[in-house]
């Protein structure tokens, strides 16, 4: 097990060459050019080159990337041409934004989807199945920033339970930074209150979010047990007198968990990547928001940089998805 | 509490039991006034082929049978007085696992592959004491600890009981870390570790092999005695229930027809239903052309087809010349790999044109991959493959392309080979499709050739534009044969074509072979783990075991008179359909 564990933490690396390569390129190749746009519009010739040298952007392509990497590796992702700060910075400051939100709706698309796609294939054809059917339907159909719009229209407007947008107000103090995930600094720090207001900001949003997931890990548990329940041990231990309880919550549960576990670690990346319609909507300063800025200014080194730190997230998250399947699977453990 | 039991108290009635099971097309009788009764000490065999009701009437003994889609119309189970039909699901739940022990067919698919036998073993045991501390030597109260810990001692036990070697440790282990067999020692330990005080198997050495199917019924056998228990136990194997059954039951169609000890049952049939089972298992001692089948339930008048004259064998058309498959190992820490698995050593052989050449294996010898070597479906590591003068090992893959048709297999399972959304023309005609390359065959041509040998294969033309689930097993597996046909080989490798097959069915495609090997002239390459199929049909015969030919030659001389001590084993292990050749109730 071990043995697998530094084999893939390995193969992680040339993973992550390859998308900063290919990355790095793409975002060059794009056409427009963000040094005259970043020059202004009454800049001369030398004006352009002076702030293309400055950016080392005069250099060759190669040369450039192996600046750049040789950057990362010490902490520095480049400075963006357009607002002139450095990247890290920025993505210090969005990226825990969005991880919370992902996190927050993965968490209860977890625990809301994987009883309820359990309770549906117990109660396959009857009421509890045709409801989670209805409601994954209807969760799956609607685009997430029109859930958004409603939510806001519903719990913020008419019954004012819960705040419009935004993360954190400026009235407050935040919570003191550890992590960057306000609820947890907050719950950290012990500061309760500041927990409640960074919770009723984050539900929202992390609501419209969940939904797609909630329904996609619904239908696929709902499925695998069916599929499970149908197995020749579940009849064995039926035959042997285990309780209902026990054989799906123990014995069902862990077969018919890996094949969703899968789709969660796919959900996440795909979440990471398309936050920024709910962050428009909700106002959350998160690294989506920040990431169509730099795609509509073409400003190179947050693009990249927010790319590269999505593709390792996503990699990261699957390489746990596949020691968790190793641990459930115990065929797939010592191979 | 019921009485004190006396020694031949009778633990199981069931009297004049009928169940019906609603399906697309209303509800259809599946037990039809079943009837017999079980005491302890008692082994009963409930013997009948697919759909004849053997498993229904196994299950409605712990009430296992869903309803709906069954629903039970007359009759009573008793079991140790209760009526079983009546009682409330929680009384049911104390009954299993601990007054009624179950063992179902394949060990491979009846353990849980995600927990740790000890986890299985110790929660069926905790479930068994519930009510009754004192299976685990416990008092009224004892804490959970306590339990828990007692019940992993008496698994330890248990596991020793059923002959599994070093049973503490092994109690960590996942099921796939176990072979078959041993899987299924784990499943009876199961199924005995509440004390049960009735065992019901249904087809628990089916997917063995012979050697561990002895072992196993060896085993059922002395567990019977040591606990005095009363058995039922289900299966399709005369043979089985000769060896170890002191009664049986003779199901077909959801009715017993034929029923008593196993001595008058089967030294003297009364029913025509059980002569026919009878005359339709290949035993080592039969010789070609004795098989009988089966017609609607009754014994066929006529052995199916003549015995195929013995042509002299031919010039050897297939010869494997020491041949060696190796696969690498598995990887182990950062960048290292086990030893490689030796599949196939030094592995010689040489068939001639006209025979029929036996393989005997059991589960993992080889058998497999020596066909899939021969096939070129895969590399072997050293050797030579030579067909017909060519040697295969030295062609590349498009040079093989050409010669595929004259090599064609039929494989084991006729429900998993024929894909399930192609017409039956369409399966048949595909291997036309593929060799006829870029000629091609008109509509009319490929329809007529493919009647042609539906009929070859005693189906017909009608059959043609049907699906693979409109046929039964037997009619599936001519299917195949009829496909391996298609392009004309004269080289047929048979991959076990017979061992899904009931036996009534499985005479028939034997003979179907028969017929076709002497109308067509092929060459039969026949794998397979049946002793008495391999006697009934090869003309030589090789064993191998652990990737090693240990013994081959003509077939009657193997078999009269065997030389290597596997061979011996083989054939002593091989249950006999007559009683008295039983070794264990001989004893």
């Amino acid at each position: 097990m071990l043995g697998y564990i530094l084999r893939r933490i390995l193969l992680l690396v040339p993973v992550l060459l390859g998308l900063s390569i290919l990355v790095f390129a793409i975002a060059r190749l794009l056409p427009g050019d963000p040094v005259t746009l970043a020059a202004g519009p009454n800049a001369t010739a030398a004006d352009v080159a002076s702030v293309a040298r400055e950016f080392g952007l005069d250099r060759p392509l190669p040369v450039q990337y192996w600046n750049y990497l040789t950057g990362v590796l010490r902490g520095d992702w480049g400075v963006s041409i357009f607002t002139r700060r450095p990247v890290a910075e920025d993505l210090k400051a969005y990226l825990p934004a969005t991880l919370e939100l992902v996190l927050a709706a993965m968490g209860l698309a977890i625990v809301i989807g994987i009883p309820a796609g359990l309770m549906a294939a117990v109660w396959r054809n009857k009421w509890p199945d045709f409801l989670s059917r209805a409601v994954s339907l209807g969760a799956i159909s609607m685009p997430r920033f029109f859930l958004g719009l409603v939510f806001q229209l519903l719990f913020a407007m008419w019954l004012g339970w819960l705040p419009l947008s935004g993360r954190f107000p400026l009235t407050e103090d935040p919570p003191p930074f550890l992590t960057g995930l306000l609820t947890v600094d907050a719950l950290a720090a012990g500061q309760f209150h500041a927990f409640g207001v960074a919770l009723s900001h984050l539900a929202l949003p992390a609501i419209a979010m969940c939904l797609s997931p909630l329904a996609t890990i619904m239908r696929m548990m709902r499925s695998s047990t069916i599929e499970v329940l149908q197995q020749d041990y579940v009849l064995t231990e039926r035959a042997l007198g285990l309780s209902q309880r026990l054989i799906l919550f123990k014995y069902v549960l862990k077969n018919a968990i890996s094949s969703t576990l899968t789709v969660i670690g796919l959900y996440v990346g795909w979440l990471l990547g398309g936050t920024v319609l709910v962050e428009t909507v909700f106002d959350w300063p998160g690294i989506g928001l920040y990431a169509t800025q730099a795609v509509l200014t073409q400003d190179f080194m947050p693009i990249i940089g927010v790319t590269l730190c999505i593709g390792a997230i996503f990699v990261t998250v699957n390489l746990v998805v596949d020691m968790l399947y190793g641990l459930l699977n115990p065929k797939v453990r010592y191979q | 509490m019921p009485a004190p039991l006396t020694n031949d108290e009778i633990l199981l009635e069931i009297d004049d039991l009928n169940l019906t099971m609603r399906s697309f097309e209303g509800e259809i009788q599946v037990l039809n006034g079943v009837t017999f009764s079980v005491r302890r000490g008692e082994i009963w065999g409930i013997v009948g082929e697919t759909g004849s009701g053997k498993s229904l009437t196994g299950l409605s003994v712990s009430r296992l049978v869903p309803t709906p889609p069954g629903r039970y119309l007359r009759g009573a189970v008793r079991f140790q007085g209760r009526d079983m039909l009546a009682q409330t699901e929680e009384t049911m739940r104390t009954l299993r696992g601990r007054r009624i022990g179950m063992i179902f067919q394949d060990p491979t698919t009846n353990l849980n592959p995600a927990f740790r036998i000890g986890t299985q073993l110790v929660d069926v045991a905790l479930h068994a004491a519930r009510l009754e501390p004192s299976l685990l030597g416990l008092e009224a109260g004892a804490s959970r600890r306590a339990r828990r810990k007692a019940a992993e001692k008496h698994a330890v036990a248990m596991l020793e009981k059923v002959g599994i070697p070093n049973a503490a440790a092994r109690l960590r282990d996942y099921p796939h870390q176990f072979s078959g067999g041993m899987k299924q020692r784990v499943l009876i330990a199961m199924a005995l570790i509440g004390r049960p005080d009735l065992l019901v198997a249904d087809e628990p050495t089916t997917a063995l092999d012979v050697s561990v199917q002895a072992q196993i019924l060896r085993l059922i056998h002395g567990l019977v005695g040591e606990h005095n228990l009363g058995v039922l136990f289900i299966t399709h194997n005369l043979g089985v229930v000769a060896q170890l059954c002191t009664h049986v039951a003779v199901m077909y169609a959801g009715a017993i027809v034929e029923s008593g000890t196993v001595r008058e049952v089967l030294k003297n049939p009364r029913h025509d239903y059980t002569r026919g089972l009878l005359a339709s298992v290949p035993t080592p001692s039969m010789k070609r052309g004795e098989l009988r089948g089966l017609a609607g339930g009754a014994l066929a008048a006529e052995p199916l087809a003549p015995p195929p004259p013995r042509a002299e064998p031919g010039p050897v058309v297939l010869s494997v010349e020491n041949v060696e498959k190796h696969f690498a190992g598995a990887r182990r820490g950062l960048f290292g790999r086990e030893a490689p698995v030796v599949a196939l050593q030094d592995v010689s052989l040489s068939i001639r044109r006209g025979e029929s050449f036996g393989l005997v294996g059991e589960s993992g010898s080889g058998k497999t991959t020596l066909t899939r070597c021969i096939l070129q479906l895969e590399k072997i590591s050293a050797g030579r493959i030579v067909f017909d003068g060519i040697d295969l090992t030295s062609h590349s893959a498009r040079e093989m392309q050409a010669l595929r048709s004259r090599i064609q297999i039929v494989f084991q399972d006729p429900y998993a080979s024929l894909n399930p959304r192609m017409t039956i023309r369409d399966i048949i005609a595909e291997p036309l499709d593929i060799h006829h390359g870029k000629i091609g065959l008109t509509p009319r041509q490929r329809t007529d050739r493919a009647a042609e040998l539906l009929e070859q294969v005693g189906l017909g033309p009608q059959h043609l534009n049907r699906f693979p689930h409109e046929f039964s097993g037997g009619q599936r597996q001519r299917i195949g044969i009829a496909r391996a046909l298609a392009p004309k080989p004269d080289f047929l490798i048979l991959d076990e074509p017979t061992s899904a097959l009931d036996v009534s069915v499985q005479a028939q495609v034997l003979n179907l072979l028969h017929d076709l090997q002497s109308r067509l002239g092929l060459t039969y390459f026949f794998i397979s783990h049946d002793l008495g199929v391999i006697r009934y049909i090869c003309d030589r015969v090789a064993l191998i075991h652990r990737g090693k030919l240990v013994e081959q030659g003509e077939t009657e001389a193997v078999f009269t008179n065997p030389r290597s001590d596997y061979a011996k084993m083989l054939l002593a292990a091989m249950p006999d359909p007559d009683p008295d050749r039983s070794p264990l109730l001989r004893a």
